[in-house]
């Protein structure tokens, strides 16, 4: 006999449940997932950790979670911190908070206005990343890459006068970025590579090379220590 | 040489794809992840492609792009099994297969009267092998056979099919990845396929024929 729906899985409080397949999964609390997870609608509000692949239509994380494996859906949004240990793959990808993919994270459109450490490559057709924390990976790649800075909170800037080392640094460190459309700020890259690049301020990259057109904006705080016209 | 290596500066300037396009297709996974091989240069960092495969694969990909999308594309292109099912005179008809290899096809393993996609994989391997003319039909059974029973095991995977002769006596391997393959002296080796390579060729003709 054919299973007439899936069922939803709701943990509120402290509960654990093995994994499988549901329609919608909420976690209200702490809850621990112990095994693959395949639903529509996944919803952590709490402290959740998932000890497996996870797939999902829809992913939201607002609390704090950890998936010991793969995160692939559509749309994921990160509000709160996240660690996955293995690749994030999706249609949309935003993170509002810190987001940490151990491997790699590849999506249609990829925006962040947090922070993000990301192990492998980014790999989204559109890149925007409004930088407000420390952010962090190995290779970017895309159509369209934009990175700005996000600037400092009145708080954080505050803060900053009072105690050293604060604001937390806020530039996005890469080994190479790689795209068609490339406007950067507050970046630290080796190689940055793409057809029509555009550096804004705070950016300090050993080697630019460009097809089609290149730009640097008139700041002091630029250094780029190499340009190539391919 | 067939290792040769190709960076991806020199690819994109070879074939006038862009950055985009090409993380695009990685996306998508057009584009296998164990091609991508990184490699340490005095600019840091590059990463590099086996040459032979990348372009063809890319020349392929242009071609195809017109007239399919992306998600089209990655299904004839990755080399898990299509979910198809094909009548028997469908097969004859779009020419994939021959009448003999059909009449072959029923001999070894019976006739079904609809050809999952594993079972047109055997049907168009070995009409693939016969029209070459490296094997005869009663060795085109020994080939039935094998994948009949063991090809369920490597579904998926990249896979060769190797088929040698020592002293007129056929010998029918199938081997999982891309190895090396070493015979004594006495033996000759016939015809290597690699079935990856087969199931894209035979997925694009099943769309061609308006199958899938």
């Amino acid at each position: 006999m054919e299973q007439k729906s899936k069922k939803d899985l709701r943990i509120n409080g402290i509960g654990s449940s093995a994994g499988g397949h549901f329609d919608s999964v909420q976690i209200n609390g702490k809850g621990d997932i112990n095994g693959d997870l395949e639903c529509t609608d996944l919803e952590i509000n709490g402290l959740g950790f998932v000890r497996g692949n996870v797939k999902s239509n829809r992913t939201r994380i607002s609390g704090k979670s950890t998936i010991a494996g793969n995160l692939a859906g559509k749309e994921v949004i990160i509000d709160g911190m996240s660690e996955i240990t293995g690749g994030l793959s999706g249609d949309n990808i935003e993170n509002r908070g810190m987001l940490k993919v151990s491997k790699d994270c590849g999506s249609e459109t990829f925006t962040s206005h947090g922070g993000f450490t990301i192990g492998g490559l980014l790999n989204a057709g559109s890149i925007e990343i409004n930088i407000y924390g420390p952010c962090k990976a190995k290779e970017v790649g895309g159509e369209k890459i934009q990175i700005r800075d996000g600037g400092t909170f009145g708080i954080g800037k505050f803060i900053g006068s009072l105690f050293q080392g604060w604001p937390l640094k806020t530039i996005l460190t890469v080994d190479t970025i790689e795209g068609d459309d490339i406007y950067l700020e507050c970046t630290t890259a080796k190689i940055v590579r793409g057809g029509n690049v555009k550096i804004g301020k705070g950016c300090q990259i050993d080697l630019v090379e460009y097809k089609n057109t290149f730009q640097k904006d008139g700041f002091s705080d630029i250094r780029i220590n190499e340009t190539r016209k391919l | 040489m067939e290792n040769e290596l190709i960076s991806k500066k020199d690819l994109l300037e070879l074939t006038g794809i862009s950055y985009g396009q090409l993380y695009r297709w990685k996306r998508k996974m057009l584009i296998p992840e164990d091609w991508f091989i990184r490699k340490s240069t005095f600019t840091g960092q590059e990463t590099f492609f086996p040459k032979e495969k990348i372009l063809v694969r890319i020349d392929k990909i242009k071609d195809l792009k017109e007239d399919a999308s992306l998600d089209e594309l990655a299904d004839i292109l990755s080399p898990s099994p299509a979910e198809v099912e094909v009548e028997k005179n469908k097969l004859l008809h779009e020419k994939i297969v021959s009448e003999i290899t059909m009449d072959l096809f029923a001999q070894a393993l019976g006739l079904p009267e609809v050809f999952d996609f594993q079972k047109t994989l055997y049907a168009y391997l070995l009409d693939k092998m016969l029209a070459s003319g490296e094997i005869s039909g009663e060795e085109g059974k020994i080939l039935l056979k094998t994948l009949e029973e063991h090809y369920p095991d490597f579904a998926g995977k990249p896979s060769e099919l190797v088929f040698i002769r020592k002293l007129g006596v056929p010998l029918c391997l199938l081997i999982s990845g891309t190895g090396q393959v070493s015979l004594d002296a006495g033996a000759k080796l016939v015809s290597r396929i690699n079935i990856s390579n087969v199931i894209e060729e035979l997925k694009a003709k099943l769309a061609d024929g308006g199958i899938k």
